[in-house]
């Protein structure tokens, strides 16, 4: 029973922390970690650099007004185990993010989720399920 | 010997991670050659902690991440003094900005890289242990040919190391850190009295623990006994590091165009 209740505080905990942004180095006190939201946009720049890439997009708000958000990611090393490459996000592309957003309400965000116009997706996961 | 061993040397100063497979001449018996043929099905060798680790923050069992442990001892008043001045993206000062040393591309430092979620490379000699991290293309040696610390060291961000094995556990003995470094990204500090305990095991073929235990009586009143932390290995496409250096040109530009507009501030000119 002890091992079973043990299992199961194992399993919540792992479930719990599956929903925590891992980790920004330089801290990621600035972010909302309990409420992602996903913007779609055209992306103007792809920042492939250290010490953590960057992408930039316009993104049309329901009245027509464009906002310019700033997505912060990991470094280059940690998204290319993921997955990524220089080239994966290009400028033009129409692509949908799933982020945190800036607790000051600025429109700057974590990226935990990035789906390219051809259907991919490409996220933070570095280590096969 | 020496003249080898300075060629060793001077070979990895200059040559770096790519070109480790072609070492094999200075493996140890029945060690793998690193990383790329590594056979993740097969018993590891519990003396073999050779290839490219990382450690995850979200695996089963993880110990916490960015500090040895989730409290640390009591602070010296010298430890506190510090430890108000420190403004850490992380743990109970948490906050967005800070004064990270980091953030000025200061050396990220023995301990605190140990951790870092971001791979690190062990490479076994005869003589020494070798570990190559990505954080700041950095690398240490832990010399393993049964000599002590050099007496009066001054003191460097990454210390003298010694090493050897207790049983299973790898025992990494560290001196001669200075105190510019943070302990971790807690804002902890240490001092250069900081006397540093690694414990290493492969626990199997993909997993690695360590375990950190920080004596440094000028900052804490107690042993600090870390719990413990996980690193999986790389295989595959996934074992590749990047360069990682921190450059002082591209933390400032990420500061003005990320740090500073997420607290809502306006960038520096």
């Amino acid at each position: 029973m002890k091992k079973y209740q043990l299992n199961i505080l194992i399993v919540a905990a792992a479930l719990l922390m599956l929903g925590i942004p891992l980790w920004a180095h330089h801290g990621n006190a600035s972010y909302d970690n309990d409420n992602p939201i996903t913007i779609k946009g055209k992306v103007t720049e792809f920042a492939w650099t250290n010490p953590h890439v960057q992408i930039y997009l316009d993104v049309k708000g329901d009245k027509g007004a464009v906002v310019h958000w700033s997505v912060e990611t990991y470094s280059p090393g940690k998204l290319v185990r993921a997955g990524w490459d220089k080239d994966s996000v290009n400028p033009g592309d129409q692509v949908s993010i799933t982020l945190i957003p800036a607790k000051s309400g600025a429109p700057v965000g974590f990226l935990r989720k990035l789906v390219l116009p051809s259907g991919k997706e490409l996220g933070l996961q570095e280590l096969e399920n | 010997m020496r003249i080898r061993t300075m060629t060793v040397t001077c070979f990895f100063a200059l040559a770096a991670v790519p070109a480790l497979p072609a070492l094999t001449h200075a493996q140890m018996p029945g060690q793998q050659s690193p990383v790329a043929k590594t056979n993740v099905s097969a018993p590891a060798d519990p003396h073999d902690l050779s290839g490219m680790w990382e450690f995850f923050a979200n695996i089963p069992g993880q110990g916490i991440y960015a500090t040895p442990s989730k409290d640390h001892p009591p602070m010296t008043p010298w430890a506190k003094a510090k430890y108000d001045e420190a403004k850490p993206g992380y743990g109970p000062k948490a906050q967005g900005g800070g004064n990270d040393p980091i953030l000025k591309c200061n050396p990220t430092g023995i301990p605190r890289i140990l951790f870092f979620p971001q791979p690190l490379e062990i490479y076994q000699t005869p003589e020494r242990v070798f570990m190559f991290f990505e954080r700041d293309h950095a690398w240490r040696q832990i010399w393993t040919d049964g000599r002590g610390h050099p007496k009066d060291l001054a003191p460097t961000w990454m210390g003298d190391s010694i090493g050897k094995w207790d049983g299973d556990t790898f025992v990494v003995d560290t001196v001669g850190l200075n105190e510019k470094s943070w302990l971790d990204f807690y804002g902890d500090p240490h001092s250069d009295d900081i006397h540093l305990i690694e414990r290493y095991k492969r626990v199997d073929q993909t997993t690695m623990s360590l375990q950190l235990v920080v004596e440094d009586p000028k900052a804490y009143t107690a042993t600090w006994v870390g719990d413990i932390k996980s690193y999986k290995l790389l295989t595959g496409k996934k074992a590749y590091m990047d360069e990682l250096f921190c450059i002082p040109e591209e933390e400032d530009a990420f500061t003005n165009r990320i740090r500073m507009p997420a607290v809502g501030q306006k960038p520096n000119q």
